[in-house]
């Protein structure tokens, strides 16, 4: 059992909104960025793994076992971190960190004494007085202090300065460093994917378009830089396509790009060209629909 | 339960003290007042004053302690950490803090049952003193009927939380429905203080008329129903109310939960 997290067909249907049949699978040893625009269905997918949305259908699976009936075992085993802080303002951190140990056998209170000295975070401090770094180190210190082997991080890095980002980063590479752990987050700052990731999966309007190993972003797709002139005809070939008067920039997939295109307009796509234009390219066709219909 | 109450600890552990300094001041009051009225029961029932003058004053007291107290659980109850009233006016997210504890729904919804009877211990406690002692005093109904009116506010707005916190939980996500539940039951606490200051005079007054009617006026038999919550049948139906408050908070809202998710 190498999967530590498995989503096969996931739906769960909102009014107005659905995430549709959504599956991709997490390694041990393996940081998975999730990526996509606002609204995509990222948090509901974190939410539905924590069984704190209930799905409509499908199956979840954690460290082999269904995340319904083996409730209780598997978050022993979970670190979370949400997007939005679950502190109370007017309290500490340390009554925070006492009301979490009652759950959790493995608590480690010299690791998190550490991580808090480390992070500069003081305990007895009123929690509307932290910066919002501060309030995502505390809770990631939180996360981290029961000795969790699967960590579920919502946007970690957002409202973190650049050395602490750079500190987060590295705490999940030495996480996972034994093989035996996995790191799933979901984040905008496609930067700190390109540092750390080992897999992406791409979300957008409920649906996954990409999960996929990051090394083969480059050998499955390539982005063309190119006179307009180039792009005659071949439009519809593209992932998705920003055009200026003169040149044009495009994700297509590689085998096209070779087929299409000189080798010297062919450039190496990141995460961030994989994430724009994937939703670039929707949204092109729809404003383009809606122009036509003016 | 081991979990539910964890979860009950934690969420208190978490508030400390950092609760509303107004529901804290309201706190000292509420125990200052409840000690009050205890002391002054017992005095009356060792002296054996309980002639109708000092009965209607003690009743009017009554009320508007009683109500104070009760108004206190649902104020309790709104801002403790189970509250889901929308995060930037309560402060504080408990269920977000939760899902990521190794307990299940189950256990989240019977630490609120638990939440929602530790809000009305005070008032419970206070009532079954006040019903107790009136038995013993062995006097006329009237301080029976305020003692009634009490026990019937304190059950319809248990029920009424009970039904919120559970059953509405699955038929009004949009918070600010519940939200107007709340400020009712904040209203209707506050009401009953303020109307209580004629109160006496107005039980009194249906007294009278009930008995010179007899069974013929309809106010008789609210005083009689009144008379009877006040009584010996005032606990028995404070425990139907916990019975109740149960199925609606806790047993009703399990059972939906598992049918959903398909557990046995």
């Amino acid at each position: 059992m190498n999967n530590i997290l498995e989503i096969n067909s996931v739906t769960k249907l909102f009014k107005g909104f659905k995430v549709d049949n959504i599956s991709f699978a997490l390694e041990k040893g393996c940081i998975m960025g999730f990526i996509g625009e606002n609204g995509a269905g990222k948090t509901t997918t974190i939410k539905m793994i924590l069984n704190a949305v209930e799905k409509s259908s499908g199956e979840i699976k954690m460290f082999g076992l269904d995340h319904i009936t083996h409730e209780e075992e598997i978050k022993e085993k979970i670190g979370y971190v949400p997007a939005d802080d679950y502190f109370t303002a007017n309290s500490t951190l340390l009554k925070h960190v006492k009301a979490l140990k009652l759950f959790y056998k493995k608590w480690d209170d010299t690791l998190f004494n550490a991580l808090c000295a480390s992070w500069k975070l003081p305990l007895n401090q009123k929690i509307f007085e932290y910066s919002k770094g501060m309030k995502t180190k505390a809770m990631l210190a939180l996360a981290l202090a029961h000795k969790p082997e699967l960590l579920i991080l919502d946007e970690p890095t957002a409202g973190l300065d650049p050395v602490a980002r750079i500190e987060v980063l590295d705490i999940l590479r030495d996480f996972v460093a034994n093989g035996e752990r996995a790191v799933f987050f979901s984040t905008h700052i496609t930067t700190d994917l390109d540092k750390v990731a080992d897999y992406i999966t791409l979300i957008h309007e409920g649906k996954i378009r990409e999960s996929l190993p990051i090394d083969a972003i480059e050998e499955k797709y390539a982005i063309v830089d190119s006179g307009i002139e180039d792009l005659k005809g071949k439009e519809h070939e593209f992932v998705g396509i920003r055009k200026g008067e003169i040149r044009f920039e495009g994700l297509i997939l590689r085998e096209k790009a070779n087929k299409y295109f000189d080798n010297s307009k062919i450039k190496t796509p990141n995460i961030e060209n994989l994430l724009v234009y994937t939703i670039w390219g929707e949204k092109d066709e729809k404003s383009m629909a809606i122009i036509k219909s003016l | 339960m081991r979990k539910a109450w964890l979860l009950l600890k934690a969420s208190r552990t978490m508030i400390g003290d950092s609760n509303r300094l107004a529901l804290n001041i309201f706190t000292v009051l509420v125990w200052v007042f409840m000690g009050l009225t205890m002391i002054s029961l017992t005095f009356a029932a060792i002296v054996y004053k309980a002639n109708q003058e000092d009965i209607a004053i003690m009743g009017k007291l009554m009320i508007q302690i009683g109500g104070m107290v009760i108004g206190y659980g649902i104020a309790r109850s709104i801002y403790t950490g189970f509250t889901e009233v929308k995060k930037d006016s309560a402060k504080s997210n408990f269920r977000v803090f939760a899902a990521q504890l190794p307990v299940t729904k189950e256990d989240i919804i019977k630490a609120q049952f638990l939440d929602i009877l530790q809000c009305i211990l005070p008032a419970v406690l206070m009532l079954v003193y006040m019903i107790i002692m009136t038995a013993s005093l062995k006097t006329e109904n009237s301080l029976s009927i305020y003692i009634g009116v009490l026990v019937a506010f304190l059950i319809v707005l248990f029920l009424m939380v009970c039904i919120e916190k559970g059953v509405f939980t699955y038929f009004f996500i949009n918070n600010r429905v519940r939200e107007v539940v709340y400020v009712a039951f904040a209203m209707l606490s506050a009401l009953v203080i303020f109307v209580s200051q004629d109160f006496s005079k107005g039980v009194e007054g249906y007294l009278d008329t009930a008995h010179s009617l007899e069974n013929t006026n309809s106010l008789y038999y609210v005083a009689q129903g009144l008379n009877f919550l006040g009584g010996i049948g005032g606990i028995v139906s404070l425990l139907l109310m916990g019975i109740i408050g149960y199925y609606l908070s806790c047993y009703i809202p399990i059972k939906i939960y598992n049918f959903r998710e398909g557990r046995k």
